[in-house]
């Protein structure tokens, strides 16, 4: 294997001899080698790195016939609400509250939205000393703690990986709460201060 | 050496297999956003619900029984009208996913067209929305979400969306899935090294 051929000039040693000239049954193998071993390489490094992922996601039940919008209803203090709206050429607005909210811009790097969601989730500890809410299973319950909602609101228009990102950051710092609503017509005059037609 | 040659090949060949998983036609051409969550999708009892880039919509079964199930639901409730040649049938349970629309015999017909000229055939995807707002129907995804549903009740739902999906897409699907009281789904991503990756409990 991979042995350089060296009987091609055989006799050359004996000389005159009537013997007729003994090919060798070896062929030269490397260049092939080589290119298995590439080849080799090549598969090792994708079979590690195409590896999917999958993000669980949780949508609030749609108001039916027999379900009342009244009935999915829940009185929350505005504070702890964020609304978070995926706008186009990769920009996030977004406000806390509902009456007269301030209505603030923001990118998805990891100055942008991950300080202003990290800040939402200690509003409540930094400024009234209020305690985390517990999540999850054995949490115990504590009486008026800070369990902060984010509501995504994506436009039409929002692409997805957009989306996932804001995903991303939700469950990067952790935040207990969050939905995705439908972008609306009073969204837009909030935003941009007019009525935009939203199409359905 | 030729013993470690002979090795390096055995690799490759089970590399190459491995790679491409004997994988199935594959209608869809999505390229999935990152996300740093870690849990991996389930390899049955799952449907994938695939919006490509130019916002076509398509849905696939992972499994080969609940694809057949699925599609003789489809004939027996009538959705399906027309007859499938064998070798339609044949491909369709064959398939990962397919995009074509149930309005007026197109799926009947594109099962039907012969396999040369099968391959030209461009799916267009299938419809996430009534066709007719009046009355309600012609939803295809809808019915399909049925089909599968009442072929495996433990079915799980993933969407995989293209990074360049438009939210519209997406939305229809989503709320599509709503319809049927399906308001937990996971969404195909893939792997990215994050600054803490977090398990998202179930």
């Amino acid at each position: 294997m991979a042995d350089v051929d060296s009987s091609s000039g055989g006799g050359r040693g004996k000389k005159g001899g009537p013997k007729t000239k003994k090919k060798s049954t070896k062929i030269d193998m490397t260049a092939m080698v080589d290119v298995a071993f590439l080849l080799l390489t090549f598969f090792v490094l994708t079979a590690t790195m195409s590896n999917n992922g999958v993000m669980e996601l949780t949508m609030p039940p749609k108001a039916k016939d027999d379900i009342k919008e009244e009935d999915l209803r829940v009185d929350i203090l505005e504070d702890k609400i964020m609304t978070i709206v995926l706008e186009d050429d990769d920009k996030i607005s977004y406000y806390v509250g509902i009456t007269n909210p301030e209505v603030l811009t923001t990118n998805y790097s990891s100055d942008g939205i991950r300080k202003v969601l990290v800040g939402h989730l200690t509003y409540g500890p930094r400024i009234n000393g209020q305690a985390r809410c517990e999540t999850g299973k054995g949490a115990r319950v504590v009486k008026n703690c800070w369990d902060p909602i984010f509501v995504i609101k994506p436009k039409k228009s929002s692409r997805y990986k957009n989306l996932v990102d804001l995903l991303d950051e939700l469950a990067i710092t952790e935040a207990p709460k969050y939905a995705i609503d439908k972008f609306t017509p009073e969204d837009s005059l909030l935003l941009i201060g007019e009525l935009e037609a939203v199409e359905e | 050496m030729t013993a470690m040659v002979d090795v390096a090949f055995l690799l490759l060949t089970f590399f190459i297999l491995t790679t491409t998983k004997f994988r199935e036609d594959q209608s869809a051409e999505v390229d999935t956003p990152s996300s740093v969550s870690s849990l991996t999708p389930p390899d049955k009892g799952l449907m994938t619900i695939s919006v490509d880039n130019e916002g076509r919509i398509f849905a696939g079964f992972s499994d080969i029984g609940t694809r057949e199930a699925a599609i003789q639901r489809m004939i027996s409730d009538e959705f399906i009208t027309g007859e499938i040649s064998e070798d339609g049938y044949k491909q369709f349970v064959s398939l990962e996913d397919f995009g074509v629309t149930l309005d007026k015999g197109e799926f009947v017909n594109w099962l039907n067209l012969p396999d040369s000229e099968k391959e030209e055939y461009v799916q267009e995807g299938m419809t996430a929305v009534a066709r007719d707002t009046l009355t309600g129907a012609g939803n295809d995804l809808k019915l399909w979400i049925r089909a599968g549903r009442l072929a495996d009740q433990r079915m799980r739902f993933a969407i995989k969306g293209d990074i360049d999906a438009s939210y519209k897409e997406i939305g229809d699907v989503i709320s599509t899935l709503q319809d049927w009281n399906i308001n937990q789904f996971s969404l195909i991503t893939e792997l990215e090294e994050g600054p803490s990756a977090v398990e998202v409990e179930e």
